[in-house]
């Protein structure tokens, strides 16, 4: 039985519009970013590149965007709140004074683990600032006397701000313990710089982890405990790199990493085990 | 998927390298293409076409190189988009007689029209069977030869050509109802 003749031949005598209908339907094809998104899905080709510092940075910054929302937002609500208190239990002069609070979180760096530079970590990346403008005195314990002022809340959030750009330039620093209604340590306590350091190595790898722990498909499984356990090995949680470690052997018990993996827990894998 | 599963085919020619990876490179957009003719929406293509390879890297060891790759992808790809339509979720979408209003540049104007005249396909399509949809996609759109229409839909040569006719004759039927109800329009 021969084939018969298609219809998107001129000869087989189909309308004009059914071929152009044909050729339309063929015409759709999925461009490669389509085709790289299911690849990925299915494993073929990494969702993130392995060192995709960009990738790592862009993943992480979205991360940290959540994350200073929600702090901004705490603030702003803690602000506003103890404001309020404040406007109670003290008279507000009737000068038009305000009231700046302002949350610094730290940014990760990218400090090498073994570096012992101290990296450049209190990178403020938001700031709340509510300001309570009062047009006349607000009565101690007056109840709802808070309603007679003049508020305005403002909120800012800001990426890459300096540490001192809390603060408007033209705010007075004493301000904050003037009101006396916000904790001081909100805007000034910064921690020692050692103990920032810690903190950003700790946030940095910490990331790392969580981030190489999301990426669990495909065939990247085996690059990613590989570097699960270094991560947990750089941070000190032995017992669970040892872990993991025993995990990957039992795993992929062929796997060209496994001396590479042995190493970084202390594993002799000549005389043990796994 | 691994890369590294290598197919023992039966026929005379000697063994050849199969991986899901390569099957994926060679004919993942045409599975895509199908699955779309075949009555996938745009939104779900994606997510069939991964249904379409998963099955493939887990069915390759069990494929005996009787029919070429492409025709027995094409043949998951019409039980993958035939579970499709029966899943009550893909009824989620409303049709409608006419495509949404869009405002569009001058320039894509070529591109409207081929999507315009996609979706009458579609609709088109839409009114035939399952059997008859997929013979006439796999040999009027991919051309496939009927053979392998045949091996794909799984039937005898002399079923997959009365489908293919009888699919050609509704096809001609419903433009020719459109015709007709446009010049009455007019």
């Amino acid at each position: 039985m021969t084939d018969p003749i298609r219809l998107r031949d001129p000869r087989s005598g189909a309308t004009t519009q059914l071929r152009g209908l044909l050729a339309a339907g063929r015409s759709e094809m999925p461009d490669t970013k389509r085709l790289r998104s299911i690849a990925c899905g299915l494993g073929l080709v990494p969702a993130i590149a392995p060192s995709g510092v960009g990738a790592l940075a862009h993943v992480g910054s979205k991360w940290l965007s959540a994350g200073v929302l929600k702090i901004g937002a705490t603030v702003l609500l803690v602000g506003v709140g103890a404001s309020v208190f404040a406007a109670r239990s003290h008279p507000v002069p009737a000068t038009d004074e305000r009231l700046t609070t302002s949350v610094t979180s730290v940014r990760p760096q990218s400090t090498p683990l073994g570096s012992t530079d101290v990296p450049q970590v209190p990178e403020q990346v938001a700031i709340v600032v509510s300001t309570v403008s009062a047009t006349r005195p607000i009565r101690s314990g007056g109840g709802r006397s808070g309603s007679a002022a003049t508020s305005e809340i403002v909120s800012k959030t800001a990426i890459g701000a300096s540490t001192t750009g809390a603060t408007p330039a033209n705010e007075p620093a004493a301000s904050h313990q003037a009101q006396g209604s916000v904790p001081s340590t909100w805007g000034s306590a910064a921690p020692a710089p050692a103990d920032r350091a810690g903190a950003a190595v700790e946030a940095s790898v910490a990331l790392d982890l969580a981030l190489r722990d999301e990426r669990s498909s495909g065939g990247l499984v085996e690059d990613r405990d590989v570097a699960i356990i270094e991560a947990l090995v750089h941070l000190g949680r032995m017992g669970e790199a040892r872990q993991r470690a025993a995990r990957f052997f039992r795993v992929f018990p062929g796997s060209a990493r496994r001396r590479q993996v042995a190493e970084l827990v202390g594993f002799d894998l000549g005389t043990q085990n796994p | 998927l691994p890369r590294d599963l290598v197919l023992e085919s039966h026929s005379a020619a000697p063994p050849r390298e199969l991986t899901a990876a390569a099957l994926f490179d060679e004919h993942a957009a045409f599975a895509w293409r199908v699955l779309r003719r075949l009555g996938v929406t745009d939104a779900d293509a994606d997510d069939a076409c991964q249904e379409v390879f998963l099955t493939v890297h887990r069915r390759l060891h069990a494929f005996e190189g009787r029919s070429s790759p492409r025709t027995w992808i094409y043949g998951i790809c019409i039980r993958v988009a035939a579970d499709y339509r029966k899943r009550a979720t893909t009824r989620r979408e409303i049709s409608s007689s006419k495509p949404p209003e869009q405002v569009v540049e001058a320039s894509q104007m070529g591109d409207v029209a081929r999507r315009e005249a996609r979706a009458l396909l579609d609709r088109i399509l839409d009114g035939l069977d399952d059997d008859k949809r997929a013979a006439f996609v796999l040999y009027e759109i991919e051309e496939l030869p009927l053979r392998e229409v045949a091996a794909a839909l799984g039937c005898p040569l002399k079923t997959a050509f009365s489908r293919l006719q009888a699919a050609r004759r509704e096809v001609e039927d419903a433009l020719e109802r459109l015709r007709a109800k446009e010049e009455r329009h007019d």
